[in-house]
């Protein structure tokens, strides 16, 4: 580079210094198994300190860049060399929903996150890992159960044919709000977000949460004929289904995609209500 | 198969959109199939790609597309397999619908308008979601759920997530009967016996410091083919992005179209120019029009690198330190910037806190998906179709291991024609699957029946090497300082355009940094494998980059997406592929023909052109 007279409009704006408090945790040898399934029980977390960094924020700065930046150089703002602080991370642009994690209590991708705006106060700004999953490392967490809820309530192929463009203008036509919202569903990142952010997920408690429930609904919607959707309807009725849900609308409030996670949720009870009362008054849709 | 005791499934390395599909067809062709991937299939790589899906409906259509398909690779990828794959494009659309995705009509769509369509602004990811709910219905229920859902298919397959390949195991034929995978939450590292392995473990741009492709160690499962013999092929081709944001450390990228909509992708003409972009005047900016080129972003990446590098004494600071360009969208329809390009606007003031609607953005090239990789086989019938039924389709040089997607060399030459990619990958993988099934009926005895000695032998190897790894105490450079350097090297002499003294000197440099990444410790990152792990993951980047150099170096004309300098087309010489595989040293060396064992018959392969359009023209009947 050379030395010159740069206006003061481009260059990046001055970097200031920020404190981080990251949480780690570590990994308990006993408490993964080994083998086919990952079990990793969480006791994990229970031998955890925070860990106070201190890195330079411009704006442009995410709170992946800062958890590469302490990677880089694990050293706390004391002075003091720490081993590398486990994270994860994978498209670093908000598609993977891989890096996840607890800023100051709420849910957050780590990769599309300004850390700028949310480093207002003089106390660090803590970093978390997820709180409803057991702990692996650090900020990383397993969320396997995510994974093998959406096992839970997977549904058959719609019936469908060969897309042809002829299709498509009809489509147009044809999209009611709840068709839009269906759309909207499928950007669901499976982040996890919603679950942690849930007062009826976690622990002993079946309920799968929102992401899982939201996208029952959208194949719902969009269900190539009413018994199809039906039998979508009744798979969402079983344990830990759509009748565990408070509508507390955290679940909405924390995703990032800001997705209509209530009004999708709600849309879906609302199908299974019917059906309870119809199977109760033996009425036959 | 005949009366085997045990009878090991096919392994299917990757959850991508490949991994996914071989893994779907298997199962439901009634393959016990093992599919293992380092992240959940949601959070795969194919995430990222942004491109539209090739859908093509008619057979004027048809004929169109495998032409402007085999010229945008000039002339390289295999006519048979084109036109397989161009076939095939509706009927897999369909077989997505069913699964859940759904496409529309863009008003606005690439070269051949009418066969691209999409879902919503994110295909990709909405392709990759289908299939992995797909292939959920067809893992066994975890037993606490004792639940009557409803499911279809045979529950064939078992899927570990979180597990990285180590190794390949290869009995006393060199013939692939099983993986050494190791857990990267726990670093438990065990065998798996396979009837048939196929590595669908995505693109080779790891090794560049600026990817599109986020932070996944994209390639190491290519090197564990190299390492066990398998040939690539043309891995010269590199697709560089020339609109990845700045402003993040590796990145999201804008949609490629802005720019045949009118989007204005510029440098200012002084290179050492200070002003904020916004406020230097439209006469001091140097336009980079598309168009003229056949392949004009690979060409606009090409610019912007080649004026960075070129003015290395007088240029002004960029946000990343790297080439950067900027992107005006004032002369796009205003109702695409509401419509199809909003994301794309919402992303960037998302990532940099700028609004890209007040001054222009800033962009830089970054590698986005290679064109080469494992090279794998096809086989043709007699009216030059693609051989309905074969062991071959896919297979790598090495017998009983086949590589599908980004892995795999086939389709697109020395570039890719816009949108092709999605549908080639799936198209590909049905083909890889159906062929292993093959293959499986094929063989004599399963590897379930081989001596379990073999497979403790290589399990034993992969732990020796962890152990190794944890026991360095080395004075090389620390794996981070390692990295960027690899990325710099590689980068610069890889990303513009290439010359020869170029590429020579950035193989010295490897040779340096390659001694240095042998005594780099692994980070002291808790648990200890993290660090094993990623200083592995170094050391086959290392040797990703040494290929990708060696094949650049010795193509010796520009074609498709390979530039080098004062060396245009040549066909006389150069309408072949370039091959490479490891030789005694460990390190790749180049081919120009190899022998490789294919079940029943061992062939000949030369460098040889495949066919072009005009020659293949005279086979169809």
């Amino acid at each position: 580079m050379t030395a010159g007279s740069p206006s003061k409009k481009s260059e990046p704006a001055p970097a200031r210094r920020v404190r981080l408090a990251v949480k780690r945790s570590t990994p308990n040898p006993r408490a993964v198994s080994s083998g086919d399934s990952v079990a990793v029980r969480g006791d994990a977390a229970t031998r955890s300190r925070f860990d106070v960094f201190e890195v330079e924020v411009r704006r442009h700065t995410t709170i992946a860049d800062a958890l590469a930046a302490i990677s880089r150089e694990p050293v706390l703002a004391s002075g003091e060399r720490v081993p590398e602080v486990a994270w994860e991370t994978g498209c670093l642009q908000g598609l993977c929903g891989a890096c996840t994690i607890r800023v100051d209590g709420v849910a957050r991708l780590a990769c599309t996150t300004l850390l700028s705006p949310l480093a207002t106060k003089k106390t660090p700004l803590r970093l978390e890992p997820l709180a409803t999953f057991p702990v692996i490392a650090d900020l990383i967490v397993d969320r396997a159960r995510l994974f093998r809820n959406f096992a839970r309530m997977e549904t058959e192929p719609d019936a469908g044919s060969a897309f042809v463009a002829s299709e498509d203008d009809s489509r147009r036509r044809d999209r009611t709000p709840a068709i839009a919202r269906a759309e909207l569903l499928a950007r669901c990142t499976g982040c996890a977000a919603c679950l942690d952010a849930c007062p009826e997920y976690g622990g002993d408690r079946a309920f799968v949460g929102a992401a899982v429930l939201a996208r029952l609904e959208r194949r719902k919607t969009l269900a190539s004929s009413a018994e199809q959707a039906k039998r979508r309807v009744v798979l969402a009725m079983g344990d830990g289904g759509i009748h565990d849900c408070a509508k507390s609308g955290n679940c909405e409030a924390v995703c990032p995609e800001g997705l209509p996670l209530l009004d999708a949720l709600r849309a879906l009870a609302q199908d299974a209500n019917r059906e309870l009362l119809d199977a109760l008054t033996g009425k036959d849709r | 198969m005949n009366d085997s005791r045990r009878l090991a499934p096919v392994v299917v390395v990757g959850a991508g959109i490949a991994g996914l599909m071989t893994t779907l067809t298997l199962a439901d062709a009634g393959v016990p199939t093992l599919l293992l991937s380092r992240v959940p299939g949601r959070r795969s790589a194919s995430v990222v790609d942004r491109s539209g899906f090739r859908c093509v409906r008619s057979h004027d259509d048809a004929d169109r597309v495998v032409d402007a398909t085999l010229r945008a690779g000039g002339l390289l990828a295999g006519r048979a397999p084109v036109v397989g794959f161009v076939h095939e494009t509706a009927r897999l659309a369909g077989e997505l619908e069913r699964w859940g995705v759904r496409f529309r009509v863009e008003p606005e769509g690439s070269e051949v308008a009418d066969s691209v369509i999409f879902a919503g602004n994110r295909t990709a990811q909405q392709v990759l979601y289908s299939l992995d709910d797909e292939v959920r219905r067809r893992e066994p229920l975890p037993a606490a759920d004792a639940r009557g859902v409803t499911v279809g298919g045979e529950r064939l397959v078992r899927r570990l997530e979180g597990w990285t390949l180590r190794d390949l195991v290869r009995d006393e034929d060199g013939r692939v009967v099983g993986v050494v995978a190791e857990e990267l939450a726990t670093g438990v590292t065990r065998s798996f016996a396979a009837d048939g392995v196929c590595l669908a473990t995505g693109g080779m741009t790891g090794p560049f410091g600026r990817t599109t492709s986020g932070a996944y160690a994209a390639g190491t499962g290519s090197v564990s083919a190299a390492r066990a013999g398998a040939v690539f092929a043309n891995a010269e081709f590199v697709r560089f992005h020339p609109l990845a944001i700045a402003g993040t450390n590796r990145g999201a990228a804008l949609d490629e179209r802005l720019v045949a909509h009118g989007a204005r992708l510029w440098l200012p003409k002084d290179p050492a120019e200070r002003r904020a972009p916004a406020d230097v005047p439209e006469s001091e900016r140097d336009v980079l029009a598309p168009g003229g080129d056949k392949d004009s972003l690979g060409a606009m990446s090409r610019a912007v690198i080649d004026r960075y590098f070129a003015e290395d004494a007088a240029r002004a600071p960029s946000i990343l330190g790297g080439p950067e360009a900027f992107l005006d969208v004032g002369g796009v329809d205003a109702r695409l910037l509401r419509g199809a390009f909003r994301e794309d606007l919402d992303v960037y003031a998302l990532l940099t806190g700028d609004d890209p609607r007040l001054g222009p953005m800033r962009v830089f090239p970054a590698a986005d998906v290679t064109l080469g990789g494992l090279w794998v086989d096809h086989e043709t019938a007699s009216d030059g179709a693609l051989a309905p039924a074969s062991v071959r389709h896919h297979a790598t040089s090495v017998l009983g291991l086949y590589a599908a997607g980004e892995a795999a060399h086939q389709y697109h030459g020395a570039a890719d024609l816009p949108d092709n990619r999605l549908a080639a990958s799936l198209f590909g993988a049905t083909l890889a699957a159906r062929s292993l099934v093959h293959y499986r009926q094929s063989l004599a005895r399963s590897a379930g029946d081989l001596e379990p000695s073999l497979f403790a032998a290589a399990e034993g190897r992969s732990k020796e090497k962890t152990a190794a790894l944890l026991r360095r105490e080395g004075d090389g450079s620390s794996l981070s300082n390692a990295t960027d350097e690899l990325g710099r090297i590689f980068f610069r002499a890889l990303a513009g355009t290439r010359d020869d003294d170029a590429l020579d000197l950035a193989l010295e440099r490897l040779n340096e940094l390659e001694y240095d990444v042998a005594r780099t410790p692994p980070p002291t990152g808790a648990p200890p494998h993290f660090g094993a792990a990623a200083v592995r993951d170094l050391e086959d980047h290392v040797f990703l980059a040494r290929t990708m150099l060696m094949h650049a170096r010795s193509r010796d004309e520009s074609r498709g997406l390979h530039a080098k300098r004062d060396r245009p087309r040549d066909d006389a010489r150069w309408l072949r592929n370039t091959f490479s595989r490891q030789g005694g040293d460990g390190r790749p060396e180049i081919l120009e023909r190899f022998e490789y064992p294919s079940p029943g018959a061992r062939l000949d392969l030369t460098g040889s052109a495949r066919r072009s359009p005009t020659d293949a023209e005279a086979d169809d009947p």
